[in-house]
């Protein structure tokens, strides 16, 4: 048996699935951070999550999803402000299994200097790969890792781009297995899309990603807006299996980060600092 | 005859055939677990490295070859066939270290056989000669399983080859252990039609995948 | 007659209609159906288009196919004028004919597969992982021996509609983790596949290719 599970990860929120994929009255079950979980939903729409042992696990729905804990969390669920707004749209693209730790793809999500090569054409374009400087801090008062000041030329940025774009990202880590990311809206590049992704960690080494947009874009259809999302997420995913170690690694000698990684580096260093394990590559003694 | 026992008698072992890697291609290989990406530049130099980008872990097998260059599929980073790293394109304008650079191991090509050896070798590759390449079979067997079958029905091997002959076919092979449970066996024609050959050489892979395992 | 897809970049079977309708250089307009997470191949709309609920549909004026085997042979028949892709010659034929089967039948494991790695949803298949390992293996057979008679297609005299079949569920089986290592033959037929005038590529098919 694994060891138990480190407070940092026990004690916070873990998205489940999506709420339309729960059936009334039809218990759907879970693997998270190795362990089996039930939830039901009620003619009501409200879900509870049992653990395998009975035990009733905390529950928040929000972006369309089901989030629960196996510990105690000690504060609620990451706020997004914007969610609020009246002409925001929200589309959840569905989950996505990938054979790699979850924190892997948090890293990749963060991560610009892919863009050209994973994405081209798309989100980036080989003859411009160059990463500007940005900021990142980690905010301890809020328990958050962020990446501000991020600017990078995107040929479709969007699933409604007309052209290409130099497209300004906030990145937020609000918890080790939940990121979001702030970009200029191609309909409005005053204001910023959000597009969340958040890990089921099944096991320390299988993933389920589950990516949520809260648009301004109200012209293009959903299932366009979806299938966007797919085809960079699968694209993704052929990095993500193929990472070796596939567990994330936290020692600084373990890989090679340059300037364009300092969100990475920052992240690291937080998943350290709070001690979490489950997902993490450690070398043997 | 176990990956260690047959290193002891040659340090070379077989990866592919050199037929199957162009010049300007890149594809992986696994000796014995350790994966590694098989390689040539666009001018045809011949280069193994581990299967590992230093940066993000990411498998370089996944890559291109862009001129003499390796670039790894991830973050495009240029990998020079002596290991040293050419390119970071997120900083165009920085000079990579010259400690920044991919293991990479002792490759040869001979007699249409692609050869790695874990250390510089103080001899050349076994010889094949006269004879053509015909395929690489995949066996989902130990290699020690094969060796032992081969010992059985041919004699014992000459390190990690074979001779085998049935009817106008005479066949050489040399044996690629891939992992514990996987073999690939790089086949060669001696004598013999090809066609008639391959059909030859499948018929002894279904045999050594039936054939008991080594007590 | 504009041609219409009803298409979902993610189906291995949508990219094989994606895929000779770019080599035919044809246009077309694209439908993108809510498959994962939406279900809508299961909705009473889709199923008057598609009785089975497959994916994709080919509306051709008055056609409407949902199965990728008649979408094939149809695009082929109606927009392929010099006989490339189905050739007329009867030994082809029946090899192109052959192949094509087989694509569309044991090498379908590979899709399925896919399926099961990427949504866990790989449909009625039984192993297969190892299924899809069996049938790479033929189709591996096959393309050593048209490489000792220097033919890179699955039929000789050029590419067909059996290799447009046999493509996705061989370069999209990275997604299930087989690198094709053991299938050298294969990895170096889909870089003669790729480098075809009107190739296009999908979201999965490795650059490496």
């Amino acid at each position: 048996m694994s060891l138990p599970l480190e407070p940092a990860v026990r004690d916070d929120w873990h998205v489940l699935c999506r709420l339309a994929d729960l059936a009334a009255h039809v218990p759907a079950g879970f693997r998270l951070l190795a362990h089996d979980v039930w939830a039901t939903r009620d003619a009501k729409g409200a879900v509870s999550v049992r653990s395998a042992d009975g035990r009733a696990l905390p529950v928040t729905l929000a972006y369309g999803h089901v989030f629960t804990s196996l510990g105690a969390p000690a504060r609620p669920l990451f706020a997004i402000d914007e969610v609020a707004e009246p002409d925001r749209r929200l589309a959840t693209c569905g989950a996505v299994r990938v054979r790699a730790s979850g924190l892997r793809l948090v890293e990749n999500f963060l991560d610009m200097a892919h863009f050209p090569f994973v994405h081209t054409d798309i989100l980036g374009v080989e003859e411009r790969p160059e990463v500007p400087r940005y900021d990142t801090e980690i905010r301890w008062d809020v328990d958050e890792v962020w990446a501000t000041n991020c600017r990078f030329w995107q040929p479709l940025a969007a699933a409604s781009s007309r052209g290409g774009q130099m497209s300004e990202y906030r990145y937020r880590v609000a918890s080790p297995f939940n990121v979001m990311l702030y970009k200029t809206a191609p309909p409005d590049p005053a204001r910023f899309d959000v597009i969340g992704l958040s890990i089921r960690a099944a096991e320390p080494d299988l993933s389920f990603a589950y990516a949520f947009l809260l648009l301004l874009d109200d012209a293009t259809p959903a299932t366009t807006l979806i299938h966007f999302q797919q085809t960079i997420f699968l694209q993704d995913r052929i990095i993500l299996e193929n990472q070796r170690p596939r567990l994330l690694p936290l020692s600084p000698k373990a890989e090679t980060p340059t300037r364009a990684d300092m969100s990475s580096v920052a992240y690291r260093r937080w998943l350290k600092a709070k001690g979490v394990r489950f997902g993490v590559f450690e070398a043997a003694p | 005859m176990t990956p260690s026992a047959a290193a002891a008698a040659s340090p070379w072992w077989p990866v592919a055939l050199a037929v199957d890697v162009p010049a300007g291609v890149a594809v992986p290989a696994s000796l014995d677990g350790d994966d590694v990406v098989v390689w040539r530049t666009a001018k045809g130099e011949l280069r193994i490295f581990a299967d590992r980008c230093p940066h993000r872990g990411m498998r370089l097998s996944f890559g291109f070859v862009r001129d003499e260059t390796l670039v790894c599929l991830y973050h495009g980073w240029r990998w020079r066939a002596d290991g040293g790293c050419a390119l970071i394109p997120a900083h165009p304008d920085l000079a990579p270290p010259p400690s920044l650079c991919v293991p990479s191991y002792p490759a040869a090509e001979a007699d249409g056989l692609i050869w790695m050896a874990a250390t510089i070798p103080g001899r050349p590759p076994p010889a094949m000669t006269g004879c053509t390449p015909l395929a690489s079979l995949v066996v989902d067997r130990p290699a020690a399983v094969i060796a032992a079958a081969i010992a059985a029905a041919w004699g014992a091997m000459d390190g990690v080859c074979a001779r085998l002959a049935e009817g106008d076919v005479v066949l050489r092979m040399a044996i690629q252990p891939v992992h514990a449970e996987r073999t690939m066996l790089h086949v060669l024609l001696a004598e013999g039609d090809p066609l008639v050959a391959i059909g030859v050489a499948e018929a002894w892979r279904d045999r050594f995948e039936a054939a008991e395992p080594v007590p | 007659m504009t041609l219409v897809l009803h298409d979902w970049e993610l189906s291995a079977d949508a990219y094989r209609a994606r895929l000779l309708l770019g080599l035919l250089g044809l246009d077309y307009a694209k439908v993108p159906v809510d498959v994962i997470p939406g279900g809508e191949t299961e909705s009473p709309a889709f199923r008057k288009i598609s009785p089975s609920g497959t994916l994709p549909v080919l509306v051709d004026g008055d056609v409407v196919l949902s199965e990728i085997a008649a979408i094939l042979v149809h695009l082929a028949e109606t927009r392929d004028v010099a006989c490339t892709w189905l050739p007329c010659d009867r030994a082809r034929r029946a090899a192109c004919l052959q192949w094509l089967a087989f694509a569309l039948g044991p090498l379908r494991a590979s899709d399925a597969a896919r399926d099961t790695a990427m949504f866990e949803h790989g449909g009625p298949w039984r192993e297969p992982e190892v299924m899809a390992h069996r049938a790479l293996r033929v189709l591996e057979g096959r393309l050593i021996r048209q490489a000792l008679q220097g033919e890179p297609f699955l039929v000789e005299g050029g590419p067909t509609l059996a290799d447009v079949a046999a493509f996705p569920a061989v370069a999209l089986a990275v997604d299930w983790g087989e690198t094709l290592t053991a299938f050298p033959k294969a990895r170096l037929w889909t870089r003669t596949v790729r480098a075809l005038p009107g190739f296009v590529t999908t979201p999965g098919v490795p650059e490496f290719l």
